[in-house]
């Protein structure tokens, strides 16, 4: 799918299961546990809330994989 | 390994199908006497005990329901608010429960089909008491595992009994459940297709040694185009906003 995501690590830090995160952004566990595999990805609407629960940016929790391959490369010169 | 040109490998596909047709086709006309006589066989066996066939299929699909049913809901009574675990085995539990209810429906329509168009007087009202008996208990199963669903995912709306139900029911899913309800009709609707071709293949081979007559053709003829219809219709509706929004 080319995207991925930090969103088990940041539900960890604070101290959030998969169904409280769900509840927070309206969404369901099922939802929440599908976008933390990588298989979906999810709509904008939803990628924002998920960011404004962890009180930082979507660009921190979900990375690209073109993003990736750049920063890799980056980080190799 | 190069990869092969989609139009080489499509007709290599087309006339490795023909040539196993063929044989097929040959080994029918070879063997057509024991080939009639299996069918004639198997029909005879079904005619014969379609009320014992009819009450242990439906019958050991009801015990398997209600196993099924009665376990998802101890389970759920004994899950505690962090156990991701034991929830993704009650959301499987029940995610199977559902079709397998409409699958033992879908059986006892089949079934009481061949009872009441092959049996004598007295056991096509025994037929059909064991449909109408195994058509409530679907319908009763439905609605439990529907109430057993609801307490699991709150947000979920929508009575079996309403006509409306599938739309409220998709209506309440969030966004991610109605991209896995289409992700999985659109597989639906390309594996059918192969299904279609399968089942006319079939009765084409069949029909080599045994009359079928035409309704088979027509048949799935009907249903492969009523599809095909529905689906582009629908498909180009909501291409042109004549439907509201997907989401």
């Amino acid at each position: 799918m080319g995207l991925e995501n930090r969103l088990k690590e940041y539900r960890a830090r604070n101290n959030l299961n998969q169904s409280d995160l769900g509840k927070l952004v309206g969404a369901s566990r099922q939802t929440i546990s599908l976008i933390e595999r990588g298989d979906y990805s999810p709509s904008v609407i939803l990628a924002l809330k998920i960011a404004r629960v962890f009180e930082t940016t979507v660009e921190e929790l979900f990375l690209y994989e073109e993003e990736l391959t750049h920063e890799k490369t980056k980080s190799n010169d | 390994m190069k990869k092969l040109n989609p139009t080489i490998k499509f007709f290599i596909v087309m006339v490795i199908s023909a040539f196993i047709g063929g044989l097929l086709g040959g080994i029918i006309i070879h063997g057509e006497d024991a080939i009639i006589q299996s069918l004639i066989n198997f029909q005879t066996f079904m005619i014969d005990n379609n009320l014992l066939i009819q009450l242990s299929i439906l019958g050991l699909c009801a015990l398997l329901i209600l196993i099924l049913y009665f376990s998802a809901k101890l389970k759920l009574k004994r899950l505690e608010e962090n156990d991701d675990i034991q929830f993704d085995q009650i959301d499987r539990q029940l995610g199977f429960l559902i079709p397998f209810i409409s699958v033992t429906m879908i059986f006892g329509f089949c079934l009481f089909g061949i009872t009441v168009t092959n049996s004598m007087k007295d056991f096509k009202l025994l037929g059909l008491i064991i449909f109408l008996v195994n058509m409530a208990f679907t319908l009763i199963m439905t609605i439990l595992t529907i109430k057993l669903t609801k307490i699991l995912y709150p947000n979920k709306k929508g009575n079996p009994l309403d006509f409306n139900f599938d739309k409220e029911w998709l209506k309440s899913c969030d966004e991610a459940e109605k991209f896995v309800i289409y992700k999985a009709s659109y597989r639906c609707y390309q594996l059918m297709n192969f299904v279609y071709c399968g089942l006319v293949t079939l009765c084409l081979l069949i029909s080599i040694a045994v009359n079928i007559g035409i309704f088979p053709y027509l048949l799935i003829g009907f249903l492969w185009i009523t599809q095909t219809l529905i689906y582009s219709v629908t498909a180009n509706r909501f291409q042109h906003g004549q439907l509201d929004n997907i989401q």
